[in-house]
This record gives C-alpha cells, structure tokens and sequence, in this order.
C-alpha cells in the first residue's frame, strides 16, 4: 500500500462549473478549504490558482464563490439549465448568460444581510 | 484560458501528506457522525452539558451539510406564542406516519430552536423594517410569515444563507472537537457483537488516509439521508440536486450493519433532481415554496388564476396567503403531517385549458407584476438565502441581466397536466425517473424511541437520518438528541473498543487502495456506482415482486463480489467515492429487502401495524409493531408526558 497518491483531474467537460481568474487569484486555496466535495484541490505550485479537479462532481453550492475574499470565482450554469426571463413592458426575451442579455445589473437586496 | 490547470488531463501528485498506515485514536463522551444543522445543534447541547464532544463531517464543517448551502424559511413552529393550534393536536390529527413520536420531538422543538438559532446570532427578523406594513410581517415580532400570513407557522429568514456557520462556530464556542474530511465508515460495538451497545466508530481522513478510531460513550447519527440509489449522478445535472452529494446513506448502512432497527424502507424513494432533464431548484418560473405565491402568466400574457383547497377561485394576491375555509393554518406539504392545510395553488385543470388552447405555452413566473414586498420577498429573502440559490440563482441572474422589477421568469415546458404536480416544475421532460421515486412519501429511516435513541444503546439519530426532514427539524432534533446521548455518556463507562472488528474494517477500508496497480483493478467507482442503480432501477422500481426483488438482492451481492473487488482507488478522495459505493450496496440491499418484507407482510395480512427491519448475522429480520406502539405500555398515556420525561434531566440540571 503505497502513501504515494495521484490526482488525474477530469477534463473541463461537459460541465466547467467553476472558473478562477488567474488574475485575481493569490492562492490563498479559502475556496479549497470550504469545499465540501474536493472538487477544489490545492494547486502544488504555492500561490497559484487551485486546481478544479472534480468538476462533475460539483453541487453547484457555490460556497467556493462565496469564500473567495478577492472575487476570482465564477459559477457557470450548464448550457441545458440557463433558461430565459422577458422584459414584461417590451416583450423582449433574454437568456441567461447569453452574449446579447441586457447590461449587467444588480437587484438591490433587502437590506440586513 | 487554462482555467482549470488540466486541459491535458496531466496526474498532479495529491496535494496533501499521505499516511495511509497511520492510526489516529480519538476520545469523546459524545460522537457526532455528520456535522450538519443537526450534527451542530446535537454538539452544541451536548457541549453544554459538560461532555467532551467530537463532530466528524466528510465536509468542511462551516458549510457542510444540505443547509450548509443556505435556507429560506422556518416551518412548523407550533410552540410560537400565537400558535394557531398545539403539537398535540397537530400530532393527534395528523398522518400515522409510524413514528409520531420522533415527529412530536420534532414539531415541539422548532420555536425553541429558533430561539436559540437567534442568540447564536442569526437574522431571523426584520429589524430594518424593510418589510414594514407589508402583509408577510408580523408586527408583533417583526419576523416573516411564509405560507400562512394570517398565522404563524412558517416563517422566512433573512439570514438563513449564514445558517451553517453561525451553527459552526456555536460548536466551536460550546467546545465541540471537529475532524473535517473524515469519512465514518463503520461503527464499532461492545464485543464487536451486532446488536450490542455502541462504543465508537472507525473512518478515515479523506486528505491524508490515516485511520481514525472513535472510542465514545455515545454516537450521534446525523448523516443526512441515503441518496442517489437509483440514479447515476450524470455529469450535466448542473444545480439541480436539491440533497448534497455527501449524502449517500452511511448513517443508514452502518446502523443496519451494527444491528439497528429501520422502518419505513419499503417506501423505497429516491430523491430529486439528480438527473440530466432537471432544472435548477428554484431557478425556474413557478408558483410553489420559495417562489409562493407568484402569479403565472401565459405566454400572451394572461393571468393563470388561483384557486384555494376547497377549489374556489382567489381573486386577489392577497388571498392566496390566507386560509381557506376550514384550515386552521396553511403548512408546507413536505414537513407537516396534517391532512387538508395545503397551500393554493393554480387552477386544477390547467393542464386541459392549455390543451383547448385558452393558455399558451410557455408560462412566465411574472415578479415583475407582483406587490413589491413580495417581489422582494421571493427575490431577496427566499431566492436569497434558499440553499444552493445565493450565488448560482440570485447573483448569477441578476449579473445576467435579469431585473425582477421589469422581468418574468420562464417555466420550463411540460407536459400539461405535469404543472398540478409540485416538483414536476424543477424535474423537466422527460420525467423518466418517476417510476423510482415517491413523490414527498419519504425513503425510510433508522428508528428511534423516545428519546430518539435505536435500538442499540448509546446509539441516537437525529435529522433526515432519523426521518426528520426539512431544516427546523433537523435543528429541534439535533438539539433533542444531544441532549439525550450526553445523559447517556453521563451514566456509562468508556467501553471497549474490539480489536478484531477494528482489524476487519481496517482491511476493508483499505482494500481498494491496496488493489490498485493491479492488471484487474480498471473499475472506477463511477462505474460500479452507475451498475448500482441500474439494479435499483430493473429490480425495484414501480412493479415489485418479490422474485423481482430476490435477484435485485442476488444481482447486487453478484456485483459487491466481482467488479466491486476490482475498483480502484488512486488517492483518498477516490477511496471515499468507492467506500459509498461500498455503502449503496448495503443501502440498496436494506430498500430491497424491506419491499419483500412488506409484501409477505400483505400476502399474510399482517398490515395492521408497521414494519421494522433489522439484519442479524446473515439474516433480514422483519419486526412487527403495534399501532401507536409509541404510547403502549410504559409509554402511556400522552405524547406530553413522554415528552415531558425525557427533559426532566435537562430541566434540573443534572
């Protein structure tokens, strides 16, 4: 029984789940260490973006997108579950993450959280 | 972009030490096995009561668990001051759901716990007064009514996203010992005998492998439910799965192997979601739970009216909150057992008006056109904080584009009739997993009695795991249970751990990894998963019999002993994923074997009571019980005084 172990990540299909931006990233790994599946790995390199192992694994709790403290993590629908809203007044219909969705907008919460 | 680090599929050595020959031993008075909403409140009572406790979560214990990803409101609190109607009666009229007492326990807890909940520092009011003079507000508390705006039954919380680790640090705080990512495997008994009483447990750490072994005056069981027997979690399910993965029936597997007694297993029910054609929960247009009571609208922009449970047509918003004739209270269908206080809902023969072309589809879940404190209510305080909706539903739409001010929000297409079915909304077309699930009817559970304990001493359950369901009872009966098993472990001795027992779970803990590298270890746990359910699926869907039944028996043992003595394991994190399947076999086994039971149950005419099953040795025992056993014998006369008993210790102290 050997201690050596290795991870053979699964490939980014065909559900991404969640991404980091490299760029905001420090590798502080709070999004590893909330995981509750170990979808979310640290990354061997100190620093870097935490390796995104187990993709299809994922729940979609997104507790990893809440833990991040510099905002670099993103959960992405599968394509088959963004469904669509319609402007009532209009009747235009969107998609959700659709290229052509209307700007970005923040709903403002109620307040208290 | 190389978001993922992985694009050529390139092995990484695993992140973390490895120590698979390393044993840890751990003491407790008290061992929590799932440190969910339940496992926390069953730690925190415990804590409190001077007992050394330990929690063991697969996850980490700040967010684990189903309620770990948030929740939206509050049900049944029965004991809240202006209650419409007592535990008793709710219990005494309701639904023989062959355990009432572990719901009585339940029901009469929930206001408490509440309580308790807001010391620990959760918002459940609104203090801001953003909901002033809006209907779902009850001026006299400032909390917010759900369901039901003329009682308070149910109520809406606007912290409920911080549920977890508010309970985690009140663990902390108490003093409870946690081990995270440390998966329970078995549990150790006196002597290493079935059906002894209960002295610890064995697992291992699912980062580094070591070995741990619990020696505890008494076990918690706090697991969640046993899902995903019947369908291979495919790999597009996206948000879908309303239960965390995590929960795929330990509790239920090691009571059963240590001998405890479960009832209600023939029921057979999966769970939802989970399958590619589902939606995200509560991320479509609908009219039910956390969305009531939003209007539908066709696609040309006609109102879908409402009618109330006596089927009279609501011509307001506003009535579709308040009672209809007859119901002392609108509940939520899911965790109440009382007939007849179900919520309004759409005309009950849409279906056939979308047929004769009066409505067209699609249908549009128009917030747009609602009063603006429930737009704000559904979007805000229960899109919110309702589990698994915070990021993926609410910031996710919204950074999309969508304004619940100027949007609706599709339904998905279905089959006509399907929108009268609750859930049916979320499950897509088609509804191929129907025939393996019940709808709302349960799966079946560990049994407990009064003081929610099995039948192996020192032994207790609490939450989904004992049948409890639904955050405040996972909540009122962690905190019931803790209780118990720390009175317990005051009046018992540290008992021996055996060392025979430990050395077998040792040896099939470890199997797989030892085996792997092997020229016949090429099984991967998702394939000896997905071979699981397709016996599940052949052998005990819709049409049981019991030949059927047997070789859905012979059919798994035949798996367990080939390909799962071939699966691999190449770190910790695959070891666990084969572990469960290791658990799903035993599962499955116990839903199998409780289906027979239940037909030669019926075959011999004895349905006048329930039926328990529990393994000895080799063998399934079925365990018949009289009706309303729970108030026999030395438990007569009332649910009160039982209840009342079994709290006499806490109350004094003691």
């Amino acid at each position: 029984m050997s201690d050596k172990c290795y991870v053979v990540p699964n490939p980014s299909g065909p559900t991404l789940a969640v991404s980091i931006d490299p760029d905001r990233c420090v590798g502080c790994n709070s999004c590893v260490n909330i995981c509750r599946i170990q979808t979310l790995l640290p990354n061997p390199v100190h620093g870097r973006p935490p390796i995104v192992a187990y993709p299809d694994e994922c729940w979609y709790c997104a507790c990893c997108v809440e833990a991040c403290p510099r905002g670099a993590l993103e959960m992405h629908l599968p394509i088959n579950q963004r469904i669509f809203f319609k402007r009532k007044e209009t009747g235009e219909v969107f998609r959700i993450g659709a290229a052509d969705s209307p700007s970005k907008s923040y709903f403002q919460p109620p307040v208290g959280w | 972009m190389n978001f993922q680090n992985n694009n050529g599929n390139e092995a990484i050595e695993w992140p973390y030490p490895v120590h698979y020959d390393r044993t840890i031993h751990v003491y407790a008075d008290v061992l929590v096995i799932g440190g969910g909403l339940a496992g926390c409140c069953a730690a925190i009572a415990a804590s409190r009561r001077g007992k050394k406790v330990v929690i063991c979560d697969k996850a980490p214990i700040k967010k684990s668990g189903c309620g770990g990803a948030g929740m939206d409101h509050w049900n049944t609190v029965l004991e809240s001051p202006t209650s419409p109607m007592s535990v008793e009666e709710n219990i005494e009229c309701g639904r023989d759901t062959g355990m009432c007492h572990r719901d009585y326990i339940a029901e009469k807890g929930t206001w408490d716990a509440l309580m308790e909940l807001e010391k620990l520092g959760l918002n459940i009011r609104d203090d801001l007064d953003e909901f002033k003079d809006a209907a779902t507000r009850d001026e006299a508390t400032g909390l917010l009514k759900a369901y039901d705006y003329r009682e308070m039954v149910a109520v809406k919380l606007h912290g409920g996203n911080y549920i977890k680790p508010i309970l985690w640090k009140g663990a902390k705080d108490a003093g409870a010992e946690m081990y995270e990512r440390v998966m329970v495997t078995s549990l150790l008994t006196e002597g290493g005998r079935q059906g002894a009483r209960v002295v610890g447990a064995a697992g291992f750490s699912m980062t580094g492998g070591e070995f741990y072994v619990f020696h505890s005056k008494s076990v918690i069981i706090s697991a969640g439910y046993a899902c995903s027997m019947w369908i291979y979690n495919m790999e597009i399910t996206g948000n879908s799965y309303r239960w965390d993965p995590n929960e795929i029936g330990e509790g239920l597997a090691m009571a059963w192997t240590a001998g405890a007694e479960v009832y209600g297993m023939h029921k057979a029910g999966s769970t939802k979601g989970n399958n590619p054609f589902a939606w995200p929960r509560f991320g479509i247009g609908n009219p039910s739970n956390t969305w009531f009571p939003c209007s539908i609208v066709d696609n040309r922009g006609k109102e879908i009216p409402w009618e109330d449970v006596n089927g009279n047509i609501l011509t307001s918003v506003e009535a579709r909150n308040i009672p209809a004739e007859g119901q002392p209270y609108i509940g939520s269908s899911k965790s109440d057992n009382l007939q007849g206080i179900g919520q309004a809902n759409l005309i009950h023969d849409l279906g056939e008006r979308i047929r004769n072309g009066e409505y067209e589809l699609p249908l549009w879940a128009d917030l747009a056109g609602m009063p603006e404190a429930e737009r704000r209510s559904i979007w805000g305080v229960m899109i919110g904080n309702e589990g698994k909706s915070r990021f993926t539903l609410y910031d996710l739409y919204t950074r999309s584009g969508f304004d619940p001010e100027k949007d609706m929000l599709m339904a998905p297409v279905e089959l006509p009739e399907n929108y009268m079915k609750f859930g049916a909304w979320f499950h897509g077309e088609p509804d191929v997993v129907k025939p393996w699930r019940t709808e709302n009817g349960g799966q079946g559970e560990i049994a407990c009695d009064w003081k929610l304990m099995t039948n192996l001493p020192g032994l207790f359950v609490a939450g989904a795991s004992g049948g409890l369901e639904g955050c405040s009872f996972a909540c009122s009966t962690g905190f019931y249970a803790g209780n118990r098993a720390a009175e317990y472990a005051a009046d018992t001795d540290q008992g021996e751990i055996d060392e025979k027992q430990l050395i077998a779970e040792r040896e099939r803990v470890y199997a797989p990894v030892k085996r792997t590298g092997q020229k016949n270890a090429y099984v991967s746990w998702k394939e000896l998963w997905g071979g699981t359910t397709r016996v599940m699926q052949q052998c005990c869907g819709e049409y049981k019999t019991v030949p059927i039944l047997k070789h859905g028996l012979m059919w798994l043992e035949s798996i367990k002993n080939t390909e799962g003595q071939m699966t691999f394991a190449r770190n910790p994190h695959e070891l666990a994923r084969v572990l469960e399947c290791d658990t799903r076999f035993t599962v499955s086994s116990i839903f199998l074997h409780a289906c027979i039971s239940r037909i030669e149950a019926e075959e011999t005419g004895e349905t006048d009571g329930y039926i328990f099953n529990r393994l000895n040795g080799e063998n399934v025992e079925t365990v018949f019980k009289e009706k309303k056993y729970w108030l026999k014998g030395e438990n007569e006369p009332g649910y009160l005084d039982n209840y009342e008993k079994c709290l006499e210790r806490e109350r004094s102290g003691r």
